[in-house]
């Protein structure tokens, strides 16, 4: 590698490292610039398929400082965690923290490629805000409202609720000490 | 023996005959479980994909209430499992995130609760020999695949309790209650987590995959420890009519246990010739 393609390299995963370092102690150390490509994480992934760029893709464009394409990528998103390139990378990367991290920067920069995915997430999140354990009836019934499903699943719905699967109140835990998480995890 | 317990938000809604059976089975087996009191959720997928530092201090707050009670935890379901594990870690190594959650919940952070999967429990606590001696009706001919998924074996950890690419605890789990377990390569692969109501064609897909192998592995029942898996593989797929059950639904079957119909009609795939076949 000429010194200038190692400086650029370099420079570029640095800053894109500063970006997602704002937060104090957001990310542990991920060394993406070990990535060899070897595309193991790739060849394991089960949603590789329908994602934009693959995992090792993922990689080589936040080696090359591609920020506008990797934060805007399905891939992101369509990430389950199932911690199977985790497990299997030679270079020991943990590409599902990586993942998580890069959403994370997504959402502060009002991206995604797939806001029901992230509005999932969020009205996951507002549910344990507002009762301390997640309530799922109302998780599902918000949900497929904005999302304007309303009716997909909805048999399915009903037969779970019949079969008391889904309860009608919610239960309450801790709420005071999950509400002061959220506020100063902001 | 005696473990705090960590049930979390699916075994009291949607995975409810999980909870049901895990409470009964472990009694069983002589595992008294205490139900942490006032846990909260533990965030799933949500709280690490948007708020990594929340995530740590949601599950956190359940080590510290466990700690409290001075009883390792056992956790049902693997994503829980998960997340209370990483939380365990990273408290571990990170005093300035140990020092903010002691601040919210006021409890200080020790460290000596052992987060542990209620399957790793089963297995090597109370261990095959001695659940070999209570077995009151062997499942003779009952063909079943175990299926771990994700979770439960990655990414492996210092502690891991099984192997993370071949795992056999359930499967020794299943001999002993007298099933035919039969050999899959797919006991580790995803059923797709929490994509079942944002992405539900991919979990259609990767379920019917998973459906389709365990029945040319010549498999009539999917036997799971995770209440996530146990859902997507349920209500993802698409009538091929494979009953998918609890590890501890099949202890309680073995054991004889009365309560079982209770905890089969609540499947959304009938179970009703599995208990003819047990009857008869």
């Amino acid at each position: 590698m000429s010194v200038f393609v190692q400086q650029y390299y370099l420079t570029s995963v640095s800053l894109f490292y500063t970006l997602y370092s704002m937060e104090k102690g957001f990310v542990k150390y991920i060394e993406v610039n070990k990535c060899l490509q070897c595309l193991k994480c790739t060849a394991g992934c089960p949603i590789a398929l329908w994602m934009d760029y693959k995992p090792n893709q993922i990689n080589r464009l936040i080696q090359m400082g591609d920020k506008e394409r990797v934060l805007r990528s399905s891939t992101i998103w369509l990430c389950v965690g199932c911690q199977t390139c985790v497990t299997r990378c030679p270079m020991k990367i943990d590409i599902s923290h990586l993942m998580d991290t890069l959403r994370q920067i997504a959402v502060q920069e009002k991206v995604s490629k797939e806001p029901n995915i992230t509005m999932f997430h969020q009205l996951f999140l507002d549910s344990v805000k507002r009762w301390g354990r997640v309530h799922e009836l109302e998780l599902i019934g918000l949900y497929k409202l904005k999302s304007r499903q309303l009716f997909a699943d909805m048999q399915l719905g009903q037969q779970m609720f019949l079969k008391g699967k889904l309860k009608i109140l919610p239960e309450m835990a801790g709420q005071k000490d999950v509400q002061q998480m959220f506020k100063g995890c902001k | 023996m005696r473990f705090s317990y960590y049930p979390g938000c699916s075994l009291h809604s949607t995975g409810k005959e999980y909870g049901e059976s895990t409470e009964a089975t472990c009694q069983a087996l002589g595992i008294e479980l205490v139900e942490i009191p006032d846990w909260n959720c533990c965030g799933a997928s949500a709280a690490h994909s948007l708020n990594h530092e929340l995530a740590i201090q949601l599950s956190g707050r359940n080590l510290l209430l466990a700690q409290s009670l001075g009883l390792d935890v056992a956790v049902p379901c693997s994503a829980c499992y998960h997340n209370l594990k990483q939380a365990d870690e990273e408290l571990k190594a990170d005093a300035d995130k140990r020092q903010e959650l002691e601040q919210v919940v006021g409890i200080q952070f020790t460290g000596d609760v052992h987060v542990r999967h209620l399957l790793d429990v089963v297995y090597h606590e109370v261990e095959v020999d001695n659940i070999r001696k209570i077995v009151k009706k062997p499942l003779q001919g009952l063909k079943v695949v175990p299926y771990y998924g994700c979770l439960i074996t990655r990414p492996p950890h210092k502690d891991s309790f099984d192997s993370v690419e071949q795992p056999q605890s359930m499967d020794r789990l299943l001999e002993v209650c007298g099933c035919e377990v039969r050999k899959w390569s797919y006991k580790t692969d995803c059923c797709g987590g929490s994509l079942s109501l944002s992405k539900t064609q991919i979990v259609v897909d990767l379920v019917t995959k998973l459906i389709n192998m365990a029945k040319q592995a010549g498999a009539e029942y999917i036997i799971t420890a995770c209440p996530m898996c146990q859902a997507n593989l349920e209500m993802r797929q698409n009538g091929a009519n494979m009953p998918v059950l609890y590890f501890t639904e099949v202890l309680g079957l073995a054991l004889g246990m009365k309560e079982i119909s209770k905890w089969f009609d609540k499947h959304l795939v009938s179970t009703v010739e599995l208990l003819e076949k047990i009857k008869s």
